[in-house]
C-alpha cells in the first residue's frame, strides 16, 4: 500500500520538479535572473570584465574584441586562435589592444579595443583577454561566411530601461545562440540605456551583456546602432567608434549575398549621410540577395510620428528595393505591410521592429493603415531572428517565453 | 495624501513615463487600477487620458477664439471658462517643454526646450493676464512678458543652431533640395552619384556654416529686443519674419504635409509681429 502511494506521489511530483529544475525558460524565474546577475564578472581590480565582440564592416575577416578594466593597467592584450584538441592552437596569436582610454565620466574605468584582422571566414575563433596578467574565461565567436551558406542574425532595440527584463531578454538570446550554430551575430537598434552620458548606466548594460554569452562561452558579436538616448562620447568609447567619429553609419557585408546598412538617425539624415546611403545602395543592390537597413527612429512608426529621415531615406529604400528595414524607438512589436509611394504595394518595403530588449512596452497605434493585416502589431519583450537562405529570408519575433509572436517570409526580388 | 504622493512618485520614477502621452497612460493606469474594479483593464483606460487631453486642447483653443470675440462679463461663467481654457493652454506647453528636457537627460538640444518653447506658453499667459487684469498699467508688464517669451525662443533656437542641431542642418539641406533639386534622387548613374555626393557635401557644409551665423544673429536680436526703455520696431519685424521663415522651413524641408509643424510654431513669428503692431499703434496714438 505504502509503495503504491509512494509511486503515485513520485509520478505526480516528477513533472512538477522537472518543470522547476529543467525549465526551458529559466529566465522567467526572477530568482534565476538574480542569481545569474550575481555571477557577472565584477568591474574591479585590474582584471578584465565586460567583454564583447564588435562587428562593423568586414566581419568575415575582422572583429574588434573589447573589454573594461577598473584600473588603467599597463598590458592589455587578446590571445586568439582556432581551438584544436581542447586547447587554443599553438599558433594562436597575441594582439595588444590598439585603443585604450578612460571612459568619459567614469571613476577610473578604462576601455580597451583589440582590432583583429586576417581571420578566416566561417571559422570559430577562441579568445581570451588579458589585462596585467589577469585573464577572462576562454570565449569564442564565429566569423561571418564568405560563401552563400545559410545563417541567422538576431535583431532588437531599446534595452534602456527595465533592467530585469533586459537581463531576461539577454538570457533568451544566449539560449537561442546556444542551440543554434548558424546564429552568428546580434544587431542592436539603439537606446541601450536612458542617458548616453551616464557611465553607471552603460556599465550596468555592459555587465549584463555578459548574459548573452552562452555556457560554452559563445559570444554573439554585436553590430551597434546609435539611438536617441545614446548621445555623448561613451557610445564611441564602448563600440570603438563604429563607422567613424561623428558618423556612426556603415555597412556590414555579412556574407557575399547579405548586406546590412546601419544608419544614424541621430545626426543629419540628408546631406552626407543621404548621399553615402545612395552610393552604398547603388553599389550593393546588384551584388546581394538580401539588403537590409537598420536605424533607430522609425520612418513608419507604430507609436510616434515619423522620423525626419523619412524624406531623405525612404525614396532611396524604394529606388533600390531594400528587402527589410529594421527600426526601434517605439517600444512595441510591429511589421508594416509592404510600402511603396506611401501606399500598400506588394513590391514595397517592409518595416519591422520598434524595440523590446527590456524597455517597458507601449500600446501600438494599430489603426494606422500600414499596420493593418497582413501587417501586425503587439506589445511584449522580444527579439527578432532572421534566417538568410538562398530561397527565402525568414523573419520571426520571439517572446521571452520562447513563443513566436510573428513570422513572415521574404523572397528574393 | 501619502497615497497620492506615492502614486506621483511612482509615475515620475517609472521609466515608462518617457513622454507626455506615456505619463498620461501611467497616471491612468496607476489611478485607474486603484479606483476602478479589478476587471477593468488598466491598459484600456491608459489610452484615454492622451485622447482626452488632445480633445480638451482643441476645445480650449476653439473656446478661447470664440470667447475672445464674445468678451464675456467679468463675473460670468463664460469668463471663468475663458480663464480655465487659457490656463490649460499655458500649462500644457510649459509642462511639455519641461518634460521634454527631463526625460532626455544629457541631451543638450532637449535641455533648451523650456526656453525654446517660451512663446508657446508666454502667449496664452499674456492673454490670461490681460483678461484677468485689464488695467492699462498691466499692459507694460504683459509686453515685457512677451518680450521675454520671444527672447527665450530665440535663445533656445540660437543655442541649437550654435551646436549644429542635426534636424536644423536637415531643415537647410531639405529646403535647398526643394528649390535647387535633390541630386541624390535624380542620380541614375555612378557618375551622377559621385557628383551628388559632392553637391550633398557642399550643402551640408553650407548648412553647418550658416547655423552658427544664424545663432549669432539670434543672440544679437535678443539683446536688442531686451534693451530697457527701447522699442526697436525693425527688430520686432525682423524677428517676426525670421520666426515665420524658420517655422515654414519645416514644410519646405520635410514636405507640405508638415503644416502642423508650422502651426505649432506660429507664435515664433506671431508674437514678434504682435509686438511690432503694438509698438506701431502706440506710436500712432502718440502722434495723434
Amino acid at each position: 500500500m505504502k509503495i503504491k502511494i509512494l509511486t503515485q506521489l513520485l509520478l505526480f511530483l516528477t513533472p512538477l520538479v522537472s518543470i522547476k529544475v529543467f525549465s526551458e525558460t529559466p529566465w522567467l524565474d526572477q530568482k534565476y535572473v538574480e542569481t545569474r546577475m550575481e555571477d557577472l564578472a565584477p568591474v574591479k581590480g585590474d582584471g578584465p570584465s565586460q567583454w564583447r565582440v564588435i562587428w562593423t564592416k568586414e566581419p568575415s575577416t575582422k572583429a574588434t574584441i573589447s573589454w573594461t578594466t577598473a584600473k588603467k593597467g599597463s598590458g592589455h592584450k587578446v590571445r586568439y586562435g582556432i581551438r584544436s584538441e581542447g586547447k587554443l592552437n599553438e599558433v594562436g596569436k597575441i594582439l595588444e589592444a590598439q585603443r585604450s582610454g578612460a571612459y568619459s565620466g567614469a571613476k577610473g574605468q578604462y576601455y580597451h579595443h583589440a582590432r583583429i584582422s586576417g581571420l578566416k571566414p566561417s571559422t570559430t575563433y577562441h579568445f581570451e583577454v588579458e589585462s596585467d596578467g589577469k585573464k577572462s574565461p576562454v570565449l569564442h565567436f564565429t566569423t561571418a561566411p564568405s560563401d552563400d551558406r545559410e545563417f541567422r542574425l538576431l535583431f532588437g532595440g531599446d534595452s534602456r530601461t527595465g533592467i530585469d527584463a533586459r537581463a531576461q531578454v539577454n538570457l533568451l538570446m544566449a539560449d537561442l545562440s546556444e542551440k543554434d550554430d548558424q546564429l552568428i551575430a546580434f544587431a542592436h537598434g539603439g537606446d541601450y540605456i536612458v542617458s548616453g552620458r551616464s557611465w553607471s548606466q552603460w556599465s550596468t548594460w555592459l555587465s549584463q551583456h555578459e548574459l548573452t554569452v552562452t555556457k560554452s562561452g559563445k559570444v554573439l558579436p554585436i553590430i551597434p546602432t546609435r539611438g536617441n538616448h545614446d548621445g555623448g562620447p561613451l557610445y564611441d568609447e564602448i563600440f570603438d567608434t563604429p563607422g567613424g567619429s561623428g558618423k556612426n553609419y556603415f555597412h556590414t557585408m555579412i556574407s557575399p549575398k547579405v548586406a546590412l546598412v546601419t544608419l544614424n538617425s541621430e545626426i543629419s539624415a540628408g546631406g552626407d549621410q543621404q548621399a553615402w546611403l545612395a552610393k552604398t545602395l547603388f553599389d550593393l543592390r546588384p551584388k546581394v540577395r538580401w539588403l537590409l537597413a537598420e536605424y533607430h527612429r522609425p520612418v513608419w512608426p507604430a507609436v510616434k510620428s515619423p522620423g525626419k529621415a523619412k524624406k531623405f531615406w525612404v525614396p532611396l529604400f524604394e529606388k533600390f528595393n531594400l528587402d527589410l528595414a529594421i527600426e526601434s524607438d517605439g517600444h512595441v512589436i510591429k511589421r508594416t505591410v509592404p510600402i511603396r509611394n506611401e501606399k500598400k504595394d506588394p513590391t514595397g518595403i517592409v518595416y519591422v521592429g520598434e524595440g523590446g530588449l527590456g524597455v517597458p512596452q507601449r500600446i501600438p497605434k494599430s489603426n494606422r493603415w500600414y499596420l493593418q493585416s497582413p501587417g501586425m502589431t503587439g506589445s511584449d519583450h522580444h527579439v527578432m531572428r532572421v534566417v538568410f537562405g538562398k530561397e527565402k529570408m525568414d523573419y520571426e519575433v520571439i517572446l521571452l517565453d520562447g513563443k513566436q509572436a510573428d513570422h513572415y517570409e521574404f523572397f528574393p526580388r | 495624501m501619502s497615497f497620492y504622493a506615492t502614486k506621483i512618485d511612482l509615475v515620475f520614477k517609472d521609466p515608462y513615463c518617457d513622454s507626455v502621452p506615456g505619463l498620461c497612460r501611467q497616471v491612468g493606469r496607476s489611478f485607474g487600477s486603484q479606483f476602478l474594479p479589478s476587471w477593468f483593464d488598466g491598459w484600456k483606460i491608459s489610452l484615454r487620458p492622451g485622447y482626452t487631453i488632445w480633445f480638451f486642447l482643441l476645445l480650449a483653443s476653439g473656446a478661447v477664439l470664440v470667447l475672445g470675440f464674445l468678451r464675456p462679463e467679468t463675473s460670468s461663467v463664460l469668463r471663468k471658462v475663458d480663464f480655465a481654457c487659457l490656463g490649460l493652454l499655458t500649462l500644457w506647453p510649459f509642462f511639455t517643454a519641461i518634460f521634454s528636457w527631463l526625460i532626455n537627460p544629457g541631451n543638450p538640444f532637449h535641455a533648451t526646450d523650456p526656453a525654446g518653447h517660451a512663446v508657446r506658453y508666454a502667449a496664452p499667459l499674456a492673454l490670461l493676464l490681460l483678461t484677468a487684469f485689464p488695467e492699462k498699467g498691466n499692459l507694460r508688464r504683459v509686453e515685457w512678458l512677451l518680450r521675454w517669451g520671444v527672447a527665450g525662443t530665440f535663445v533656445g533656437h540660437g543655442l541649437c543652431a550654435l551646436w549644429l542641431k542635426p534636424s536644423f542642418v536637415d531643415l537647410i539641406i531639405g529646403t535647398m533640395n526643394l528649390f535647387l533639386g535633390d541630386p541624390v534622387f535624380t542620380a541614375v548613374s555612378f557618375q551622377d552619384l559621385e557628383e551628388a555626393l559632392t553637391i550633398a557635401a557642399s550643402r551640408q557644409a553650407i548648412a553647418e556654416l550658416a547655423l552658427p551665423i544664424i545663432a549669432i544673429q539670434d543672440f544679437i536680436l535678443v539683446a536688442l529686443l531686451l534693451l530697457p526703455g527701447k522699442r526697436i520696431k525693425t527688430i520686432a519685424l525682423w524677428m517676426a519674419v525670421w520666426g515665420f521663415v524658420t517655422a515654414t522651413s519645416r514644410m519646405t524641408a520635410y514636405g507640405w504635409e508638415h503644416w502642423h509643424d508650422l502651426a505649432l510654431r506660429i507664435c515664433n513669428g506671431g508674437i514678434p509681429l504682435f509686438l511690432w503692431f503694438h509698438w506701431n499703434s502706440m506710436e500712432s496714438k502718440k502722434i495723434s
